[in-house]
């Protein structure tokens, strides 16, 4: 983001950073969209440093300092039933969210790029046929397909990322298509076929950079998406599997203390709806920044 | 209208047969033998290769797999979900069983969800930037991005464990009156129906934005209308369409969420029942489930299309 703080003196449009420092100034200027990206790089940020920042081990337990509330001495957000630190545990947390987050989006961005541009780009018979599959997988409830996948896979962190990108795909393959069905006849892609440009050349070289503004959108509202499902797969058990720490699944673990110790319970909730909330006004801001055509209605 | 209903009926066949296939898949092509899955969770038996291949030729599994689809839709079609591996009943059967269940909770959070979403979308718009404007706006901003998991835990923390008001998880029954039925009601169906009210508050908002701008409705305020008649009659009316929209969409969502949150509170429905039966390994009920929740979800959205009509006579089906 440094680099774009200071945007090159050339004429806005001319050339592609330009664009990209027009955005950034269009997004600093959304509130919520900079607490947004505040709240999410302190949240991975601290993931990533883990090592470093977190008070105790995650799976150390003190069985002898069980359940300790909020504000104890050495342990600011208290221990669980096993005495282990609840902010150690947070932090550590927070990496299967960054992970989801990425992998999740890297999966279905990518297979939704692709046939979303070869469906628009040759139509015929591939189009028709990808467009019924994209038709097929909107005709599940999403959490209810994952589910189905979950249960015949098995449960882990691994296959609940495989499973939410395997089936969130369509979406970005929808959008991809209908703007590559709208470029395909512009003047550039004529341009860039008479200069002999083969057929993929055209498709991953001139027609998707420039879908990739509403792709950038939807994957941050796609993030937040994932990191809420995968944390409902692993609140149900079917995600993360203890002792390994994942905010889902200590809010699963502390519903039997709810009783004695709500914090177990607040905090986790917490930090998994700032996470969500975070990505979601980023999204917002994007679309501002990026796509203001683009419709609210998301999820 | 007619003819439309029955041509959109008849359209949904592929969708079906594709629906049944994935389905069928869940359980038969994806990796992780049925058999094996479920004796594995059985610690008293020893599974021998003997008892395997009997299982397998006693569920069908050693025919070939087209053969298996086959079979698969045949009994499908004489509503024939397969057998539950665990409590060796038919899957319609427990299913059919639970099915009340998680339609009253749905039923409830939509409900819900409508009374308190519309409304408040209405007066947002039509008090734009107010307070009341500002704080739905923030409310609705929580809402969505709130698990509905830990917002079921909270309400139970408060209103079950500290204030005493309300029964911690299950369900009401009619014989023990219907105040039995709404105490068991009201947290699981707010719980569900807070994130699907945050969106609908949303939508609401905007679509009631942009009719509100049109010139018809300066004319019937023009005309001397009651400003209720104008705001409820002749804008609310025409911004509908994406309101009905998103609830159908929702609707799918309502479903995923009631998983989460017939588990929660224990609440003897479906959702609950597909947890479960991941956890006991019976992989024949988890696909009846995933089946029913589709069949349900495309239902809906096949009824929300019809309701265009109803809504708007200005779209016609020919």
């Amino acid at each position: 983001m440094a680099k774009l703080e200071s945007p090159p003196r050339v004429p806005a449009s001319i050339t592609d950073g330009s664009r990209a420092g027009r955005a950034w100034r269009q997004f600093r200027r959304n509130r919520l969209a900079l607490i947004g990206l505040g709240i999410i790089t302190v949240l991975w940020g601290v993931a990533l440093l883990a090592d470093y920042i977190a008070p105790y081990d995650p799976y150390e337990m003190d069985l002898l300092n069980p359940l300790l509330p909020v504000g104890s001495p050495g342990h600011p957000l208290g221990t669980d039933n096993f005495g282990r630190d609840v902010l150690s545990r947070i932090i550590w947390g927070g990496r299967a969210s960054l992970s989801v987050g990425i992998v999740v989006v890297g999966i279905s961005a990518s297979l939704g790029l692709i046939l979303g541009v070869v469906s628009g780009y040759y139509s015929g018979w591939i189009d028709l046929m990808l467009m019924r599959i994209t038709d097929l997988f909107f005709a599940f409830p999403f959490f209810i397909l994952a589910i189905g996948v979950i249960a015949a896979l098995g449960p882990g962190l691994r296959n609940v990322m495989l499973v939410l990108g395997l089936v969130t795909w369509p979406e970005y393959a929808r959008m991809v298509r209908a703007k590559t069905l709208a470029l395909r006849g512009e003047p550039f892609v004529e341009a860039a076929r008479a200069a002999g440009a083969g057929d993929l050349r055209i498709m991953f070289f001139h027609i998707l950079p420039n879908c990739i503004g509403p792709v950038i959108v939807m994957a941050a509202l796609g993030m937040a998406n994932a990191i809420l499902a995968a944390s409902g797969l692993s609140f149900l058990g079917l995600g993360v599997q203890p002792p390994e720490p994942e905010w889902g699944s200590m809010l699963n673990e502390a519903r039997v203390y709810m009783r004695t110790a709500p914090h177990l319970v607040m905090v986790p909730g917490l930090v998994i709806m700032l996470a969500v909330m975070g990505l979601n006004f980023i999204g917002d801001g994007l679309r501002d920044a990026l796509d203001p055509k683009m419709s609210t209605i998301r999820r | 209208m007619t003819r439309y209903i029955a041509r959109r009926l008849l359209a949904m066949i592929p969708l079906l047969l594709g629906i049944s296939f994935i389905v069928f898949s869940l359980l038969n092509i994806l990796p992780g033998d049925p058999v094996s899955i479920m004796l594995s969770s059985n610690p008293h038996i020893t599974p021998d290769a003997e008892t395997i291949a009997q299982l397998r030729a006693q569920y069908g599994l050693d025919q070939p797999l087209m053969t298996q689809y086959l079979i698969f839709l045949r009994n499908l079609l004489k509503g024939d979900l397969g057998t539950s591996m665990y409590t060796q009943q038919p899957v319609a059967v427990t299913i059919l069983e639970r099915m009340p269940a998680t339609i009253q909770l749905a039923l409830a959070a939509l409900v819900i969800s409508t009374a308190v979403a519309i409304p408040l979308g209405v007066i947002s718009a039509v008090k734009q930037y107010s307070w009341i404007d500002h704080l739905c706006l923030v409310g609705s901003l929580v809402g969505i991005s709130m698990p509905s998991f830990w917002l079921g835990l909270l309400l139970m923390l408060t209103f079950s464990l500290r204030l005493r008001w309300l029964p911690l998880s299950g369900m009401g029954y009619l014989h023990n009156g219907l105040g039995d039925v709404l105490r068991h009601l009201i947290m699981p169906a707010c719980t569900l129906g807070f994130g699907m009210a945050a969106l609908l508050a949303r939508v609401t908002r905007s679509s009631m934005l942009e009719v509100l701008g049109q010139d018809y409705i300066r004319t019937a305020r023009a005309k001397g209308l009651h400003d209720k008649l104008v705001v409820y009659r002749h804008a609310l009316r025409n911004a509908f369409i994406p309101i009905l929209t998103v609830s159908g969409m929702q609707f799918g969502y309502l479903l995923g969420g009631s998983v989460i949150i017939e588990t929660i509170f224990s609440w003897p429905g479906i959702g609950r029942l597909a947890v479960n039966s991941i956890m006991n390994r019976d992989l024949a009920v988890v696909q009846g489930t995933v089946l029913v929740f589709t069949l349900i979800f495309i239902l809906i959205n096949l009824l929300v299309d019809i309701l265009y009509a109803a809504i708007d006579p200005r779209i016609q089906y020919d």
